[in-house]
């Protein structure tokens, strides 16, 4: 199941069509390649919007999230089998 | 020129275990259980999957692993499926204004008036498939029950193989009513299918040999008319009202347990943390009610409701939670282990309709109540709260269910694209 990690990271991507891809991210001092993004997830608390995109990346399935207020990115979560 | 009605019913198969094996393709082909959160023991849906070894929504999941050992339980997915749920709903609205959500996961569509953009509603079906995979993704996809009404498209949908497109027709329609279980009909649950077994009615075509009489006597006058409506094929009342209608009659939110609580102070606190969220639903939706109600249920078949019908309407959390707990619950103080609480206001109507009270104490109330609204409406629900929620860990947040019953309340910020 997806275990919670809540770490912050550095995201590297692309706009096009003013849609927003994550290509790759910084966590840890290691650099994770965003080989494929299987959902995306929109949220909103009050005014706190985020969007939740999971991404597979050397074998596993991440949460990467970014909140769109504080323009912040964080590692919310990796999914362990 | 009249046209025939054509209604479409999407359903999405297996919902909450199709979208987490889209997002993690690993557990695709797999039979997964899927669990309210982690450590609960109530399967609450099944992947196809688990679905060939037998396991249905509500079997426990000690009896799901006796049926498939490789059973692989994993907490649903709500976040993702609101999200999921609001694409789904865009989409549908930007195909066709006549949408109807039925519940998070349902959808109808009437049509009709689209009969002269698309050469049949199979071709139109067909779209509506290839768009949930480019927009959900690949794993993703749906039953279509295509009909005359939204019962037939409904059951064409339940009994079409998944991810298929099924029509029934006035040719077909006699078959497929006595071939299908009432299990698959909608508005015909349990306690009701197991009342129709005693007459030896399993399927819906088999009413038609029952007579008026004892049909009424075994079910009751509103079932009898509204079962006489599902033999023929016809809509019942449940499908024909207006499902997603401005006038809510009550908000309520219930939850249940993961241990009987005893402790008086316990039961306070998650009587309190319901009730804010229910006032605060109402609150959004600018509405008051003038019937608040408790209920609890023991862990040993223990019951015991309340409720309270004020002259007023009520707004604010400080009242609806002085009657709630001290009026209700502290009055009767039921002494049992309570596993399932829920509380509900009733009788609502729209603020508009309402004259504000003018007395002093009333009108401060409903400044600090502005003032929370502000403050939630920027930070998020319970950003602040009583000192009785203190533990940010143990508050029970708002949850979507698969029935949607709030939807009112969930889709209040999205615009539709007419």
């Amino acid at each position: 199941m997806f275990t919670k990690i809540n770490e912050k990271i550095a995201v590297v991507g692309t706009y096009n069509h003013a849609a927003f891809k994550p290509r790759k991210f910084l966590w840890r001092d290691r650099v994770f390649p965003v080989e494929d993004i299987t959902f995306v997830t929109e949220t909103a608390d009050g005014g706190i919007r985020q969007r939740i995109y999971s991404i597979q990346s050397k074998g596993s399935v991440y949460r990467i999230l970014f909140n769109r207020d504080t323009e912040e990115w964080q590692v919310s979560e990796v999914f362990v089998e | 020129m009249s046209r025939a009605p054509i209604w479409l019913h999407i359903d999405i198969n297996s919902y909450f275990a199709t979208m987490l094996q889209q997002e993690v393709p690993s557990l695709r082909g797999k039979p997964l259980g899927i669990l309210k959160e982690a450590g609960r023991s109530c399967i609450i849906a099944a992947s196809n999957e688990a679905k060939l070894f037998g396991i249905k929504t509500g079997c426990s999941l000690s009896e799901a692993r006796q049926k498939c050992p490789q059973l692989i339980s994993l907490p649903a997915p709500f976040e993702q499926c609101l999200s999921a749920t609001k694409q789904l709903r865009r989409l549908f609205y930007q195909l066709s204004p006549d949408t109807e959500i039925f519940s998070l996961d349902e959808a109808f569509i009437y049509f009709t008036p689209l009969s002269q953009q698309y050469d049949s509603p199979q071709v139109f079906a067909q779209h509506i498939q290839q768009q949930i995979k480019q927009q959900l993704g690949e794993w993703v996809q749906c039953n279509i029950g295509i009909s005359h009404n939204r019962l037939l498209a409904k059951i064409a949908s339940e009994t079409a193989p998944k991810g298929s497109i099924f029509e029934i027709t006035e040719e077909n329609m006699a078959a497929v009513l006595a071939l299908v279980p009432f299990g698959n009909v909608c508005g015909v649950g349990f306690r009701l299918e197991k009342k129709l077994k005693q007459l030896g009615v399993t399927v819906p075509y088999q009413i038609n040999l029952i007579d008026d009489e004892t049909l009424e006597v075994q079910c009751g006058l509103y079932w009898a008319r509204e079962l006489r409506k599902i033999g023929k094929g016809e809509e019942p009342e449940l499908l024909a009202r207006p499902r997603f209608k401005p006038g809510m009659k009550s908000i309520s939110r219930s939850i249940t347990g993961y241990q009987p609580l005893t402790n008086k102070q316990q039961i306070k606190r998650v009587l309190y943390n319901l009730s804010v969220e229910v006032l605060y639903k109402s609150r959004q939706l600018s509405l008051a009610g003038r019937q608040p109600s408790v209920a609890l249920y023991g862990s040993n078949g223990e019951f015991w409701s309340s409720h309270k019908t004020v002259s007023h309407h009520i707004r604010h959390l400080q009242e609806f939670f002085e009657i709630i707990y001290h009026q209700l619950y502290r009055s009767d103080l039921p002494e049992f282990a309570v596993i399932k609480f829920a509380v509900c206001l009733s009788l609502l109507e729209p603020w508009q309709q309402l004259t504000d009270s003018l007395l002093p104490s009333w009108q401060q109330r409903e400044k600090v109540a502005a003032a929370v609204d502000k403050l939630t409406e920027k930070y998020g629900l319970f950003a602040v709260r009583s000192g009785l929620l203190h533990k940010k860990k143990e508050i029970i947040m708002p949850e979507v269910t698969g029935f949607l019953g709030d939807q009112a309340f969930q889709f209040r910020h999205e615009e539709l694209v007419q």
